[in-house]
């Protein structure tokens, strides 16, 4: 799940065991393949620069929120309704995790359109499967 | 004579060991819990110099304590401590034990006079009886004490060191002064300072958003230590493959080198001088980013930057807010005391700077921690600076509102030498706030001064807030005034939404309350209540604050409307002018200007020889065009017919910034008076007739008469906008007859049926065709965009399980009826009406229009669906 929660930035559930090579391997990446160059980039987009909120909550704000949901309700101005889902979500599954996401810092901005903002059906349209593979979940 | 000597030699005797038992007291004090007090020291034996009568007599005490420590333990726990460590001591030994007074000993004193100070241990009496026999039978034993003393200090010393007494007392009465005494009344304080601007409504908790990087700016200014971790991994986590791979295919082959590994975090969290080789290095990367000037390094280029403005907070030791009157500083650095240096045990002091004394800020801050102690303001601040290092934080001193001191100009210089003289701690950090106009005329020198480099400008705190940022404060407003309100219209929701300032004086002026529904916001009963309540507690609050008991802050407002309408001049209402009016209230105004948000203190700039000259205006024009119109109708019209006529008429005007907001407050207030000259007055002036059809909407539905629905159907077609106006007002607005008995989309029936088929092109025109434009940027006409708008809120409402519940919202769906002719979609819409709901009433009414178009429309829609009437 993903809420733009800002210009270019979103909040993104995922599973905290994801690796790169799961990434490319779930995606169904052959190896020396345009494809691999891009779905390799595509995680780099999202996960060099990311933040993994709950450890940042934890080292640095807890002291002034009451808990977790609380610091993404106030930081970050999420509608509750919005909140609950999210929340649902990160807690159907301990190893899911909220990353904050500048969609813009790696430079890679072709991403953006291409996985969040295409505005295609299926099944041309990437988000879900992105988001499916952000969970570790089967396509 | 010999035996008078030797009297007087022993009395000497007596005062002198006294001197000494202080001394040691304080010695053994500053021992215990100033031992980074090396200056006290210093000044200590500069004033006695090391003796060996001294230090026999140090030695006696110091047995002494030793070895009633060990039969008396007690708990040291760095708060706490004995009575034989404080000034009581002293006291004691002066008064029962040095000049033989033991007879007149009482247990009781001592142990009140203990209980003044909350960390002295109160000790039993038997303590104190072991005590002092163990120190007396000590003193008595040591001869060599007396001839010592005698030997080194009779001849000329004796007299100097009982006049330093007072001295050594004071610096006694400071050393009981520890780090957690100073931390903890820094607590209260701030404590205190946000609780005030609670009361006096300038800060309403939750209300403040993040919407953009300032808090957590403000968060690394105040707690470095911690932060710099977090900016550090972020800087540590920054990628720059995409950009050297795109460089790679310039001509010019350039390269980027971002490497940090010379600057390890150990190192870079103590804030010394690798951090500051480590600033220069993000802000070097910066520089070079900048220069290139390609796309692909512009985002590379932003990233850096946001890290190098991060690095900026961690390191400056000053921060200015800047921004005009009523933009939330207020608000901000409340939200920010409470929830950041409250919750992180950051030490800080917050101010206002009404409360700054010009002449002696240090001794303003320290009277305001101790107002019942004789420390200095280093006394204080050595100790919270001994806090800081052993515990890795950062002392704030928050100011808010420099512009509220009475002399500006003399704490524009003495801030400056302040915070000059502050800087050379290094723990302490300094938050400033200012109304921008007055930072430019008052306090400018700061941005020049020799910590300029230390000194960060911050100029407009708000951002722009979005529609959830805005549901949010509605919210937290709603919920902070307790206020439960089941039903909000839309336009009446965007009203208070676009407005914080009426959002804010409609949840007061309902505070604590339950609101049914919502639909119309009266405005004059609205300002009426607010007013009542507002002024209320102002003089409370006034009074409370050791103010004139029988104030009435009206008296204020009176004599500002009076100015006006004496001079038709409605802005900036000179201060000196209200002062002089009124001069034995006159520090009462001035206290009441920087508290409240009803009215506000300008500064303008005049050349010449009269300089800046204050003034006084409304924060919300409304609200003065309210008090304005309350003012001619109650004071001036009953006691001056002919003047209140002559106003309306001749200032009441298109020229007139009051003429909008006036004529508005006159139409529906005018009603409550149910006076008919006064009626006729006001109905009789040039611009009634025009302001008629959309005024009588803001009338309270029950002061609605007949004579006024005969005239809303006579101007019906008068114009286009008209027209509009009323349609969509008395359809959307007022479908609903429970909540508006009397002026309701009925007439509205009424007035369709009475319209012929040409006339009712007028109705039709109120939906235009509009363009739209398609994903292909081409443009198509939209037919009738507002009300297919309107048609699918009502489909979308209509799948709703308790849409219809109310009985009125029947009403909408005749409404609709009327524009079949211009829409297919309005009969989709009914027909999935009438299979739910079959309301025959609507066809048998609306066959009676005059519109032969609809008549025949509808019972073309009777026919085709086999509708049995």
């Amino acid at each position: 799940m993903r809420y733009n929660y800002d210009l270019y930035r979103s909040l993104i559930v995922v599973d905290r065991r994801l690796t790169k090579d799961f990434f490319m391997q779930k995606a169904g990446i052959k190896q020396g393949k345009y494809a691999e160059d891009m779905f390799s980039r595509m995680y780099d987009w999202i996960f060099s620069e990311a933040t993994y909120l709950e450890d940042v909550f934890e080292k640095y704000y807890k002291p002034e929120y009451r808990d977790f949901r609380d610091f993404l309700y106030k930081k970050y101005i999420i509608p509750d309704e919005t909140l609950n889902e999210i929340m649902k979500e990160k807690n159907s599954n301990e190893n899911y995790t909220i990353i904050d996401f500048d969609e813009l810092s790696s430079g890679d901005n072709g991403f953006i359109g291409l996985v969040f903002d295409n505005g295609m059906d299926e099944p041309y349209n990437m988000y879900d499967k992105i988001i499916k593979l952000l969970l570790m979940k089967e396509l | 004579m010999k035996l008078e000597k030797y009297k007087k030699i022993r009395h000497m005797i007596g005062t002198a060991i006294f001197s000494f038992v202080v001394l040691y007291v304080g010695d053994k004090i500053l021992e215990h819990y100033i031992q980074e007090e090396i200056w006290i020291k210093r000044i200590w034996l500069k004033i006695f110099p090391p003796k060996k009568f001294r230090n026999e007599l140090y030695k006696t005490i110091n047995e002494t304590i030793e070895e009633f420590e060990l039969s008396h333990p007690y708990n040291k726990d760095g708060t706490q401590f004995p009575f034989y460590y404080s000034q009581v001591l002293i006291d004691i030994l002066s008064n029962h034990i040095l000049f033989n007074k033991k007879q007149n000993y009482s247990v009781e004193d001592i142990q009140v006079e203990c209980k003044k100070n909350p960390n002295i241990i109160i000790p039993l009496k038997d303590d104190l009886d072991d005590f002092f026999n163990l120190f007396v039978t000590k003193t008595k034993n040591n001869l060599e004490l007396e001839d010592l003393f005698i030997d080194e200090n009779y001849k000329s010393r004796i007299y100097e060191i009982s006049g330093t007494t007072n001295t050594i007392l004071d610096i006694l009465l400071k050393a009981e002064l520890t780090p957690e005494i100073v931390i903890n009344k820094l607590k209260e304080q701030t404590r205190f300072q946000i609780d005030k601007q609670k009361r006096s409504g300038k800060y309403i908790p939750e209300t403040f958003i993040e919407t953009n990087e300032l808090k957590d700016h403000l968060r690394y200014f105040v707690a470095p230590f911690l932060f710099i971790e977090k900016v550090y991994d972020e800087i540590k986590r920054m990628q720059f493959n995409y950009l050297r791979r795109k460089l790679k295919f310039r001509k010019k082959k350039e390269e980027f080198d971002f490497n940090i590994t010379d600057f390890p975090i150990d190192e870079i969290k103590k804030l010394s001088e690798k951090f500051d080789s480590f600033v220069n290095y993000i802000h070097d990367r910066h520089t070079i980013l900048e220069k290139m000037g390609y796309n692909e390094s512009w985002t590379t280029s932003r990233k850096v930057k946001q890290k190098v403005d991060d690095l900026k907070y961690l390191t400056s030791k000053i921060i200015i807010l800047k921004d005009n009157a009523g933009q939330g500083k207020t608000n901000l650095l409340c939200d920010f005391a409470e929830n950041v240096l409250l919750k992180r045990e950051i030490p800080s002091v917050f101010f206002t700077g009404y409360e700054l004394d010009a002449n002696d800020i240090h001794n303003s801050i320290v009277k305001r921690l101790f107002p019942d102690r004789n420390y200095t303001f280093y006394n204080v601040i050595s100790r919270i600076e001994t806090y800081c290092e052993e515990n890795s934080k950062f002392f704030i001193i928050v100011i808010d509102g420099l512009n509220e001191n009475s002399n500006s100009q003399l704490l524009s210089q003495n801030l400056e030498l302040f915070i000059a003289e502050l800087l050379n701690y290094r723990h302490i950090k300094i938050i400033l706030s200012c109304r921008t106009e007055y930072y430019k005329n008052n306090f400018d020198n700061l941005s020049d001064a020799s910590f300029s480099d230390s000194l960060i400008q911050v100029d407009n705190l708000n951002s722009h807030l979005d529609e959830a940022h805005k549901k949010r404060l509605f919210e937290t407003y709603l919920s902070y005034f307790q206020i439960t309100l089941n039903n909000i219209s839309n336009e009446v929701y965007k009203s208070l939404v676009e407005n914080f300032l009426l959002l804010r004086i409609f949840s007061e002026a309902y505070k604590g309350t339950t609101i049914l529904s919502l639909s119309h916001i009266y405005k004059e009963d609205l300002f009426q209540k607010y007013y009542d309540i507002e002024c209320s507690a102002i003089n409370q609050r006034l009074s409370n604050n050791g103010f004139n008991n029988n104030i009435d802050i009206k008296n204020f407002f009176r004599l500002m409307i009076q100015y006006m309408i004496e001079r038709s001049c409605y802005e900036n209402i000179p201060l000196d002018y209200i002062l002089s009016k009124d001069a034995l209230n006159k520090d009462l105004y001035i206290r009441f200007l920087d508290e409240n948000i009803l009215v506000r203190k300008d500064l303008e700039n005049k050349n010449g020889v009269f300089g800046n000259q204050e003034f006084v205006n409304f924060t919300f024009d409304e609200f003065r065009d309210f008090l304005i119109t309350d003012y001619l109708l109650s004071e001036v019209y009953p006691n001056n017919r002919q003047e209140f006529e002559n106003f309306l008429t001749q200032r009441i005007n298109s020229k007139s910034k009051i003429k909008e907001g006036c004529i508005s407050f006159l139409f529906s207030m005018e009603r409550k008076f149910n006076d008919d000259s006064l009626s006729e007055i006001i109905h009789n002036q040039s611009w009634y007739q025009d302001v008629f059809p959309y005024y009588v909407f803001d009338i309270q539905d029950v002061f609605v008469t007949d004579t006024d629905k005969q005239q809303i159907k006579q101007l019906f077609l008068s114009n286009a906008k008209t027209t509009k106006h009323i349609a969509l007002t008395l359809a959307y607005g007022r479908w609903n007859k429970t909540l508006f008995p009397n002026l309701n989309v009925q007439l509205l029936f009424e007035i369709f049926n009475e319209l012929n088929d040409d006339e009712f092109k007028n109705v039709y025109a109120i939906y235009p065709v509009q363009e739209m434009i398609g994903y292909t940027r081409t443009k198509y006409d939209w037919e009738h965009k507002d009300l297919e708008i309107l048609l699918e809120k009502l489909k979308e409402r209509l799948g709703q399980i308790d849409f219809l519940e109310q009985s009125d919202r029947h009403n909408l769906f005749l409404y609709i009826l009327y524009f079949m002719p211009l829409s297919n979609s309005v009969e989709y819409l009914y027909k999935h009406y009438w299979d739910i709901y079959q309301t025959k009433d609507h066809f048998e009414y609306i066959l009676s229009c005059n519109s032969s178009t609809i008549k025949q429309c509808i019972n073309k829609f009777i026919r085709d669906y086999e509708i049995q009437l």
